[in-house]
């Protein structure tokens, strides 16, 4: 599926390997989910009449498990961003598309920040933090270079453009 | 907030200044109003549980002597509480220097309070229950920042209240221009400096007030040295409880009530709205709140007529909603707004009367709105986005933390205050805009509406939603039974946002949120997907330019707007 708003702007897409690290969060994370429920189905499951119940459970968490981690692989590809000459446009969502359109004046704050999978595939996030709390404008997985380099134009045009609240 | 150490350098010991001796006392009166209230609610839940009170049976088991015990440790436990308040008061202090306001209190965890200059947002008089009562105030200093407590200094007598809180403003102003702080304050005599536009004007206003209110203290009892110390040698008796009605600029003495001293109001604020209690009590009745409650509670008599037993918790739950009603009504109880020469001024409130100062450029949205029931009476509220406001905890009033200015106003008193706060729109006709924002629905002269196929995902509001850009406001509105519009100053604009979800995507509709410093407004909903896409960048643009030119007013600009100052 295509992002549909903004469709005139190319947007730059977050480096690829950020999907990558979604699976990995994501099948670590219902691998973990599951267990609680696939020990008791080994044991259990053959033996007794109930057990088919356990063995359901363990299918449905792992078919939601596929199901969102297709999913955020497909809203990883659909991230992106571009620096257009006064503003920063982000990009994200399938089924809830958005797209925030950042001033560069308007930024109060460049942070960066990367955990430790995400330090693995050599990338960070890049948040910018205006004066209100309702701006979402997260940038998540770039290269940690790409990263740096935003950081310090942005923060530079902010400083540069900086405007009262 | 500091460590102790860090700024007590900056702040030479003899800029430290006390607070009001009677502090402590004002503690223990909290004090006893807090043990009050617990034994109301005990007695209250000791009726709700349905037992009889067994009066008789208690007079005999209780003997005189535990009555006098009970007595005798509420006293002792008053006295604690004095001490300890007197301990505090003792270690509490604040000077208005250079660097900021500080204030720095603690006896065993010593805290030192900064607030610079260039953070401060908003200077406050507050007056709680024991400060209406005996005529003192505390000044609350509000920062931006998110979550950060106020600093309040108090308490003091009112009228230092005042001078301190001029004092603020006026190194504020300083501050701000990159003058020293304590330039042309006429509390502080400066050697040799020339005279600068405060000062005369201070002068101007210390000399009216000499005249127009002589020497005559009401609360001539209390000690002047407090005032000697916040006011830096300008004689006490000099400014005595000038009241609002005693100035000119709006006339009618009113002798009953309550005097209340404005800091700066003297002569030269002007009263530009003031809400009848009748209209404000009626106009809580027809609330929404109110109809829901009442309809509950006639559901509750009902039902208890039926089972022929009253289900004492629902009345309990009535009650408790009538008790939250009431106290909105009393903080925002006689709501004035008055123009100054520092920004609208409003003051509202019963038991505990707050002003509040704002600036027009901390003004960032406005949101106008007006509930089913109040439609016949052609009644509107006013409520206020502003910067630096929130997180003030449960201390501020409604006034404060909602930033509703007029609980309740006819169409031309809010139209009035709106004037006062945005001079114009920048349409050709503003009121025709303003009278299509309040009354229209669909597409129209200034407005555009949603498209038809709305209807389909949005079926009872979407004829009255509409959007309308010019160079220095968005307006939306928007509801079916109660009607709202929200005015968005363009150069406060943070960010916006496009947004679609599945089933807007299939009828190619779209939502725009403007970003405001208090959150985003996302009322802009629902309209077509090619008109949002071709606002973003309109309202992108406009927002651009608004920022370069300024929708707000500075300070000096309003003042020779309103004829204020």
């Amino acid at each position: 599926m295509r992002h549909k708003l903004v469709q005139h702007i190319q947007f730059t897409p977050v480096d690829p390997k950020f999907a990558t690290v979604e699976v990995i969060r994501n099948a670590f994370a219902y691998v973990l989910m599951t267990l609680p429920i696939l020990i008791p189905a080994i044991i259990w499951g053959s033996t007794s009449s109930p057990g088919i119940l356990l063995w359901i459970g363990v299918f449905l968490m792992v078919a939601a498990g596929i199901f969102f981690t297709i999913l955020a692989v497909r809203q990883a590809r659909m991230l992106g961003y571009v620096e257009l000459e006064e503003e920063l446009l982000v990009r994200k969502g399938i089924m809830f598309q958005s797209v925030t359109v950042v001033p560069y004046g308007r930024m109060q704050q460049v942070n960066l920040g990367t955990g430790p999978l995400l330090n693995r595939f050599g990338l960070a996030n890049v948040e910018l933090v205006t004066a209100s709390a309702s701006t979402d404008a997260r940038i998540t997985g770039v290269r940690r270079k790409e990263a740096e380099r935003l950081r310090e134009k942005l923060t530079a045009l902010g400083s540069a453009n900086m405007e009262g609240l | 907030m500091k460590k102790e150490g860090f700024a007590a350098n900056t702040v030479p010991s003899h800029e430290w200044r006390k607070f009001h001796k009677v502090t402590p006392l004002a503690n223990a009166g909290a004090a006893w109003l807090g043990i009050f209230t617990a034994l109301v609610f005990t007695f209250m839940e000791y009726l709700s549980s349905g037992r009889d009170i067994p009066l008789e049976r208690a007079r005999s088991a209780v003997s005189l002597n535990q009555v006098l015990f009970v007595v005798g440790l509420l006293f002792v436990v008053t006295l604690g509480i004095i001490f300890f308040s007197a301990l505090a008061w003792k270690f509490k202090s604040f000077a208005v220097v250079e660097s900021g306001i500080h204030l720095r209190h603690g006896v065993i965890f010593k805290q030192h309070q900064q607030s610079r200059w260039d953070r401060i947002q908003s200077v406050e008089i507050e007056q709680k229950l024991f400060g209406r009562i005996f005529g003192f105030g505390s000044v609350k200093v509000e920062t931006a920042g998110h979550g950060e407590a106020p600093t309040n200094l108090g308490l003091l007598r009112l009228e230092d209240c005042g001078l301190l809180r001029r004092e603020i403003l006026i190194g504020l102003n300083n501050a701000r221009s990159g003058r020293p702080v304590r330039a042309g304050n006429p509390a502080i005599v400066d050697e040799g400096d020339e005279l600068t536009n405060e000062q005369k004007q201070a002068a101007l206003l210390q000399s009216q007030m000499e005249a127009d209110y002589p020497a005559s203290h009401p609360n001539g009892a209390y000690q002047q040295d407090a005032a000697h110390q916040a006011g830096g040698g300008v004689s006490a008796g000099a400014h005595s409880f000038p009241t609002p009605n005693g100035a000119p600029a709006h006339g009618n003495v009113d002798p009953g009530e309550i005097p209340v001293f404005d800091p700066d109001d003297l002569v030269n604020d002007q009263l530009i709205f003031e809400m009848p209690t009748g209209r404000f009590i009626l106009s809580k009745i027809a609330s929404g709140a109110t109809v829901s409650m009442l309809s509950g509670a006639v559901f509750f008599v009902l039902l208890s007529i039926w089972l022929e037993s009253t289900p004492v918790a629902a009345f309990i739950a009535i009650f408790g909603a009538i008790f939250n009603a009431v106290r909105s009504l009393f903080s925002q109880y006689g709501t004035k707004i008055y123009i100054s020469e520092n920004g609208l001024r409003v003051r509202g409130g019963l038991t505990r009367l707050t002003t509040q100062t704002i600036p027009p450029n901390r003004i960032h949205a406005i949101n106008i709105r007006q509930p089913m029931l109040w439609r016949r009476f052609d009644w509107w509220r006013v409520k206020l986005t502003l910067a630096g406001a929130g997180g003030s905890g449960e201390d501020s009033s409604e006034l404060v933390t909602l930033g509703i200015v007029v609980p309740v106003g006819t169409r031309d008193e809010i139209l009035r205050v709106l004037w006062t706060i945005v001079p114009s729109l920048g349409s050709t006709n503003d009121a025709a805009l303003l009278h299509e924002a309040m009354r229209g629905s669909g597409h129209g002269a200034y407005f555009r509406g949603a498209p038809d196929r709305t209807k389909r995902l949005d079926p009872i509001i979407w004829r009255s939603r509409g959007v309308c850009v010019t160079p220095k406001v968005l307006v939306s509105r928007q509801g079916r039974f109660a009607r709202e519009l929200d005015i968005v100053l363009q150069d406060h604009n943070q960010s916006l946002t496009l947004r679609q979800g599945p089933v807007q995507r299939k009828l190619g509709l779209a939502t725009l949120n403007v970003d405001l410093v208090s959150g985003g407004s996302g009322k802009i909903k629902n309209f077509a997907h090619e008109d949002m896409e071709q606002l973003v960048w309109i309202e992108n643009d406009l927002t651009r330019q608004a920022r370069k030119v300024g929708v707000s007013e500075s300070i000096e600009k309003w003042k020779r707007r309103v004829g204020v100052g």
